[in-house]
């Protein structure tokens, strides 16, 4: 039985394999000026929201697992590059999770860059939401 | 001489069925954009809510008005930046890393769960705009 944790991997392990990306899961650790950082959000929809990926009896196998991936950099040229690393990473490829059929990893939705409304720093954050699509393999 | 008649009977009978649809269809399709928005919204207030530091965040997540003419019905859902908390809908949504404040996201999946009534909702508007 594959886990959440499995699914995280999954794409959390794709953008690990660009050495030139340095990538955060849930929490900025580090100091980089440039980085991604991956929030993991998992739906589980019935045959309601996914009626082509849902089983007979009707049984919540669906996977739909979302990263929410804020691409930061220290101004627009360097947030949009991460954006593009983590688009050549991720976009349309299909990851392996033992026991689990994946679809190729989608764009959902993003937001325009924009600087941390927070800190009002140059940090420059831009955030694209990919879908990560399982079922029992 | 060879003549050939047509009987148009049955096209002028769908011919006023469509009109007679094309008349109902807007103010219809508004009811159904409405209640759409109203379950959105309360979802989306559902999901995000219980946030000790965003109390008031939910209240500001409204709709505006439903506009309609013959051809569109739409409106606008979300947070309302000029009500208490609203302006943290982007920061709620998708998380802030200046923080280290995770997504909570609560306007999409809503709008996603509703999906799929509002499509049966619209099949079932045009079935009825139809009938003879």
């Amino acid at each position: 039985m594959s886990s959440i944790q499995d699914h995280a991997n999954a794409v959390l392990n794709l953008l690990r394999a660009d050495a030139q990306l340095t990538v955060y899961d849930g929490q900025v650790t580090g100091t980089a000026d440039h980085y991604a950082l991956v929030y993991s959000f998992r739906q589980l929809p019935g045959g309601e929201l996914a009626p082509d990926k849902t089983s007979l009896v009707g049984d919540s196998t669906t996977v739909d697992m979302r990263f929410y991936i804020h691409c930061v950099g220290v101004d627009a040229v360097a947030a949009r590059a991460v954006q593009g690393r983590v688009q050549a990473a991720l976009l349309d490829v299909r990851p392996t999770i033992a026991g689990r059929e994946c679809f190729p990893i989608r764009w959902v939705e993003g937001t325009q860059q924009e600087p941390n409304e927070e800190t009002l720093s140059l940090v420059v954050d831009a955030v694209d939401v990919y879908s990560l699509v399982t079922v029992p393999g | 001489m060879p003549s050939v008649t047509f009987n148009d009977h049955d096209l002028t009978a769908w011919t006023k069925d469509l009109e007679k649809a094309a008349a109902i269809a807007p103010a219809e399709a508004a009811k159904v954009v409405t209640k759409g928005a109203v379950n959105i919204k309360a979802d989306a207030r559902r999901r995000i809510s219980g946030l000790a530091h965003a109390p008031a965040y939910p209240r500001s997540i409204t709709f505006d008005p439903v506009h309609v003419n013959r051809t569109v019905a739409t409106t606008e859902i979300g947070p309302d930046k000029g009500k208490r908390q609203g302006p943290l809908g982007n920061i709620l949504e998708y998380g802030a890393p200046g923080r280290n404040t995770p997504p909570h996201p609560h306007m999409s999946p809503a709008a996603e769960a509703e999906m799929p009534r509002f499509a049966r909702a619209m099949e079932a508007l045009a079935v009825k705009a139809i009938e003879p």
